[in-house]
């Protein structure tokens, strides 16, 4: 029987790294699924002990991930049509979520407002600064 | 690291005012758009953003310049994701086996680890993995120098999607014998570079694929 869930896509799930859409689907599955609750058992305990499978190692570690640069021409429709194409599959198949946020981000920066972005970016400066300060004074 | 992210830490290191709110400016949508993606509330999300940059100044003595700053914030966003999903009772508990130290042993049923694969200290566990990251760097960057898009493509989808060979070929415009070619040559490739390494291939059942179940 083929599971719909892959070993990578639950430890994708354990480790809040599985697209959105999926993942919705996987809890609802998991309420009735004794196989797939145990599977899931089974990944949270290999993860305890330090397992990761080759498709958690290169999730993980983004490899193949595009540029923010290359992803600014995927937004613009200016790459080759093979690059275009792994950049669609990298996104909405594998659903990578930091190459999503990355575009969403760049898509926002073109339609948002730059004064809302720049208050965004300032209430978290001084949200931070102070630890930042403490931090080195902590070291001094 | 990129040479600017480089001099941007040096400069944040070095005490410069500025240079963190370069920072935050820099980092702070993509870290807000990927909250969204997993939580609506716009409070939760600026605080797990604002949490995520506390993170990384607790972790900037620490931090290793050969790893790509976004990659490093992404990671610590999704523990401070886990924590507020914990918090708040929507995901199981796995913190208390996430922390695990390479001392403890937890048994796994035989079943759970596969035939061939032996119970190894955390320590030796990480050194195998690092080679295969290594190896698995390696081999992307090739293919990316090369161009090879659609074969990326399909190696990505087959390892870390494990989507199904027919509807990669599908999705990829490729015959299934192309897909099934593709995944074994890279097999072939990884296996080959870790026996010379040294490094124990049993430990990834991704590259025995005909002994999986």
């Amino acid at each position: 029987m083929f599971d719909e869930f892959s070993d990578t896509d639950l430890a994708a799930y354990l480790e809040e790294d599985l697209d959105a859409n999926k993942a919705s689907k996987l809890e609802a599955t998991l309420i009735n699924d004794k196989h797939l609750q145990d599977r899931l058992h089974t990944i949270r305990l290999q993860i305890a002990v330090g397992e990761h499978s080759l498709g958690s190692i290169w999730r993980q570690n983004n490899l193949g991930c595009p540029s923010r640069k290359t992803l600014g021409g995927y937004l613009l429709g200016i790459l080759p049509n093979d690059q275009k194409l792994f950049i669609q599959s990298h996104i909405e198949i594998r659903g990578c979520l930091t190459c999503q946020a990355n575009l969403a981000d760049l898509e926002e920066q073109q339609t948002q407002n730059q004064e809302e972005l720049t208050a965004r970016a300032t209430r978290y400066y001084k949200s931070s600064i102070g630890h930042l300060s403490q931090r080195r004074q902590d070291e001094s | 690291m990129a040479e600017v992210d480089k001099l941007l830490i040096q400069e944040i290191r070095s005490g410069a005012d500025d240079a963190w709110m370069r920072f935050v400016d820099r980092f702070s949508g993509r870290l807000q758009a990927f909250v969204r993606k997993k939580i609506r509330d716009s409070a939760t999300v600026e605080d797990i953003v604002q949490e995520t940059f506390i993170g990384f100044i607790n972790s900037l003595p620490n931090f290793d310049e050969s790893r790509p700053i976004d990659s490093f914030l992404f990671t610590i966003c999704r523990y401070r994701i886990i924590d507020h999903f914990k918090k708040t009772g929507r995901r199981p508990d796995i913190s208390s086996l996430t922390t695990t130290d390479s001392q403890q042993q937890i048994e796994l049923p035989d079943a759970i680890r596969g035939a061939s694969t032996i119970y190894r200290s955390g320590e030796r566990r990480r050194a195998e993995e690092n080679a295969l990251l290594q190896i698995l760097q390696q081999e992307v960057t090739l293919l990316i120098e090369n161009e090879a898009w659609i074969k990326l493509a399909c190696l990505e989808l087959i390892f870390v999607s494990s989507t199904p060979n027919k509807e990669i070929a599908e999705l990829l415009q490729l015959s299934q014998p192309q897909v099934a070619s593709f995944k074994h040559e890279f097999v072939d490739k990884i296996k080959r570079q870790m026996l010379r390494l040294g490094v124990n291939a049993d430990l990834f059942p991704e590259l025995y694929p005909d002994q999986q179940a």
